[in-house]
């Protein structure tokens, strides 16, 4: 079921009602689990009990490290080779299945079967991420476990963020679910304009700029400028989209009692690259810093080698990045995607400049920014190509503009970003410099009224959720 | 909470301005009739060919009918004057159309119609009806077309919908409204350049529509717009049929003496060709119990294995080669029909 389809609109309401009528907070969390496997198995049922097996095993397995402390390792293992399994074929089968089915029938069978395309659990890559923090935190004792297999199977079954995040911390979500909630007002009074946020950056603003964007993209070829012109269109996308979706989110999740972390703070107002990395979506960030990059880290420093420092400095971000990279798809335009950052962090650091940099001159800060948005604009069209070669392609064979033609349709382009990127500036400095009285509520309602012209019966899916 | 208030406030205020205003600003009458509204002409361009030519055999299909059916080779093997209606992007509400307000009008009536079709096109009635399509189907449909309607439109609609499209102005314009923040954005800055809104849309033109798609790009769209066609709800026949035009097109064809045949073209996508599923199969198999029973002639070339993949130059179309091959195949079928 996705936030914006008609069949959540009702839903939502009656999920609410029910929750907040039972008292008890085994109820509370019965409800709110049962909601969610009917939230994620709404269109194809399988993935609830693909849902429901993986949790049963991760729990059966954090129970087998307590009763049997001495095997936490290899309990730890077995959670890594199947969650990690379980992603790895969902998410890169079809890309190496055709290459299978050759390498079967040259040795005398038949591989037409593994021809089949499998499709993608949505949210399998968020639940996984969850289940593995979760794993890890018991295996290193700093997180202590839940007995109840209800508590832990709403934890990461958690409808609001089950699709497409935040990746939240047992840590955080945890202690909630373990709670009595009762109803308050401020709930609601949290959740409403983190609602129409979300909606009005999904259905106003990436629905719309996406159609220019798409265009641009699914050319054979085109010149650098038009290209230039849908990656900045796509730059503007991705964030209204995926944050439009986190805010409905925190907004759906605050209906229900829960506070859940934030995934951006303005991220296109980075100055480094670790800077947009702390800034954009932010969970995974974490998640990737705590259990990726520190322990690459902290294994070379201890490391008998004697490795030079520019490498102990490198090959964190890197190793990291390269990750991040896969886990956002099969396909090279995601691994480069993921390279270009984890050298690009590497090479700032390497020049002395951190994340927390900031420089005094508004000239230098300037640059910097620019420089920065730059690189951000260049990583997205990586991330939206359709294949590296495609890229290559444009960047090195094609002029930087065509025709007139090209011109004015990267001037609509251009128009289009100026346009639906406005209402985003606006906000941020209404929430700056007019916090109280009636501009905020004002612009809430001018933002829900243009909700309303660009409904549609289909609105696409929110990007995120292919991953 | 004061600002929950002042917001309900001012949307409150907003909304009912709108109901006075967008009326008055769109010159559209509320409450309006729900769904799209067809303009006033609709275009004869068939009736005249059918009329001039006089063609013994009429085909309707898409693009896939274009690349796939040769008609002057096919006139030569079954000896029959053969005209093809093949419009690109076309699926069943725009045959329907095409069959009430020129192919039955026209004085002269062909002895046999041919449809092309693929998957649950039949039976599909929303399928290629928004946007785009729209603007085809509205060229072909007169004002009032209640048919097409309800069947194209309001019964994919539910009940908020309907009502809200009736009696509430902002979101029964929205397409209206819609197109006017479009254009403000699309022709406002080529504008300031001396490109007017021809100019502008001649370059959308060039760039867009005339150009080649990446081949990935352009798999990835066809497959996802295919997957309407085999979506669980559509592949069941029993629940589809009576709510598509399949029985007015049965019924228009008899009314006229028209002998309707169904022809199903082979294609590369999941769901049929040679990974045809169960469910397809047995839609198939409905779908040919209901044709036997209405009198209409059924030619399956679904799952022929005379169509290899080396016939096709995409998922859906066949290659020159292909068109000569599949030509020849229908004019044996068509043979026995017009025996």
């Amino acid at each position: 079921m996705s936030f914006t389809s008609y069949a959540f609109i009702i839903f939502l309401p009656c999920v609410l009602v029910l929750y907040w009528l039972v008292k008890k907070r085994e109820w509370q969390n019965s409800i709110l689990l049962a909601a969610s496997y009917i939230f994620y198995g709404w269109v194809n049922p399988y993935l609830a009990v693909l849902l429901g097996a993986s949790t049963l095993l991760d729990y059966f397995l954090v129970r087998g490290m307590q009763s049997k402390p001495v095997r936490k390792s290899l309990f730890m293992a077995l959670s890594l080779v199947l969650n990690l399994g379980v992603l790895a074929f969902f998410k890169y089968y079809n890309f190496f299945n055709e290459d299978l089915a050759r390498l079967t029938t040259s040795l005398g069978w038949n591989g037409d079967f593994l021809l089949t395309r499998i499709l993608l659990p949505a949210g399998l890559s968020f639940y996984t991420l969850k289940k593995l923090g979760y794993m890890i935190d018991v295996s290193r004792g700093t997180l202590k476990p839940t007995h109840t297999l209800m508590d832990f199977a709403l934890y990461v079954s958690f409808f609001p963020q089950i699709i497409a995040g935040p990746i939240e911390r047992p840590q955080k979500l945890l202690p909630q679910i373990e709670v009595q909630r009762t109803w308050k007002a401020e709930y609601f009074y949290n959740a409403w304009t983190l609602i129409v946020m979300g909606f009005f950056k999904k259905i106003v603003i990436a629905d719309n700029i996406k159609v220019i964007s798409d265009q641009i993209f699914s050319l054979d070829e085109t010149s650098i400028f038009l290209l230039a012109m849908g990656t900045l269109a796509f730059t503007l996308q991705i964030l209204a989209d995926f944050s439009g979706y986190t805010d409905m989110s925190r907004g759906f999740a605050s209906l229900f009692g829960f506070q859940t972390s934030e995934n951006f703070n303005l991220p296109y107002a980075s100055l480094t690259p670790t800077d947009f990395w702390n800034r954009w979506h932010i969970t995974l960030s974490n998640w990737l810093r705590d259990y990726i990059f520190f322990p690459i880290g902290r294994s070379l420093k201890k490391s008998r080698i004697r490795l030079p420092q520019g490498l102990i400095l490198s090959i964190p971000p890197i190793a990291t990045m390269f990750v991040s990279g896969l886990w956002h798809g099969a396909g090279w335009t995601f691994v480069v995607w993921g390279l270009f950052y984890g050298v690009l962090i590497s090479v700032y650091q390497l020049l002395g400049i951190r994340g927390d940099w900031k420089p005094k001159s508004p000239v230098t800060l300037g640059l910097a920014w620019f420089v920065m948005f730059f690189f951000i604009v260049f990583g997205w069209a990586m991330f939206r190509a359709p294949s590296m070669t495609w890229l290559g392609h444009i960047l090195f064979h094609m002029p930087f503009l065509r025709s007139q033609d090209d011109m004015i349709v990267g001037l609509i382009a251009l128009s289009m970003f100026v346009v639906y990127s406005t209402p985003l500036l606006i906000k941020f400095f209404l929430d700056k410099y007019a916090k109280d009285g009636w501009l905020l509520p004002a612009y809430y309602a001018f933002a829900t009224v243009l909700i309303i012209i660009f409904l549609n019966a289909s609105s696409p899916d929110f990007i995120y959720n292919q991953f | 909470m004061r600002s929950f208030l002042r917001y309900l406030t001012i949307l409150f205020i907003m909304i009912t301005v709108s109901w006075v205003a967008i009326p008055r600003w769109l010159d559209i009458p509320f409450p309006r009739q729900p769904g799209p509204e067809f303009d006033k002409r609709a275009r004869k361009s068939y009736i005249t060919l059918i009329d001039n030519e006089h063609p013994d055999i009429v085909m309707l299909g898409d693009s896939t009918l274009m690349d796939g059916v040769d008609p002057d080779l096919l006139s030569e093997l079954t000896g029959k004057k053969v005209s093809s209606f093949h419009a690109p992007g076309s699926a069943s509400a725009f045959w329907y159309i095409v069959l009430k307000n020129n192919i039955i009008i026209a004085e002269h009536h062909p002895r046999v119609l041919i449809v092309v079709f693929r998957g649950t096109m039949l039976t599909a009635p929303g399928y290629r009806v928004h946007g785009g399509y729209f603007v085809k189907l509205d060229e072909f449909a007169a004002k009032d077309e209640p048919v097409l309607l309800e069947r194209a439109y309001l019964n994919h609609m539910n009940r908020a919908e309907i009502w809200s499209e009736q009696y509430f102005p902002l979101y029964g314009a929205r397409e209206d409204i819609r197109k006017k923040i479009d254009s403000r954005i699309r022709y406002s800055l080529p504008g300031w350049l001396d490109c007017d809104r021809t100019c502008t849309d001649d370059s959308m033109y060039a760039v867009f529509i005339s150009a080649d798609l990446e081949p990935g790009q352009l798999r990835n769209a066809v497959a996802a717009a295919e997957t309407y066609l085999y979506t669980p709800a559509q592949l069941d026949f029993s629940r589809q049929v009576e709510s598509s035009f399949l029985p007015e097109m049965i019924r228009l064809s008899r009314e006229r003496g028209i002998q309707l045949v169904v022809v199903r073209l082979k294609n590369e996508m999941t769901g049929t060709g040679n990974r045809e599923t169960a469910s397809m199969k047995n839609y198939i198999a409905d779908l040919s119990a209901y044709l036997d029973e209405q009198g209409v002639v059924f030619l399956d070339y679904g799952r022929d294995p005379r169509l290899g993949s080396e016939y096709f130059k995409d998922a859906l179309h066949l290659n020159p080669e292909g068109e000569i091959v599949f030509t020849r195949i229908l004019a044996e079928g068509l043979n026995e029909v017009l025996k």
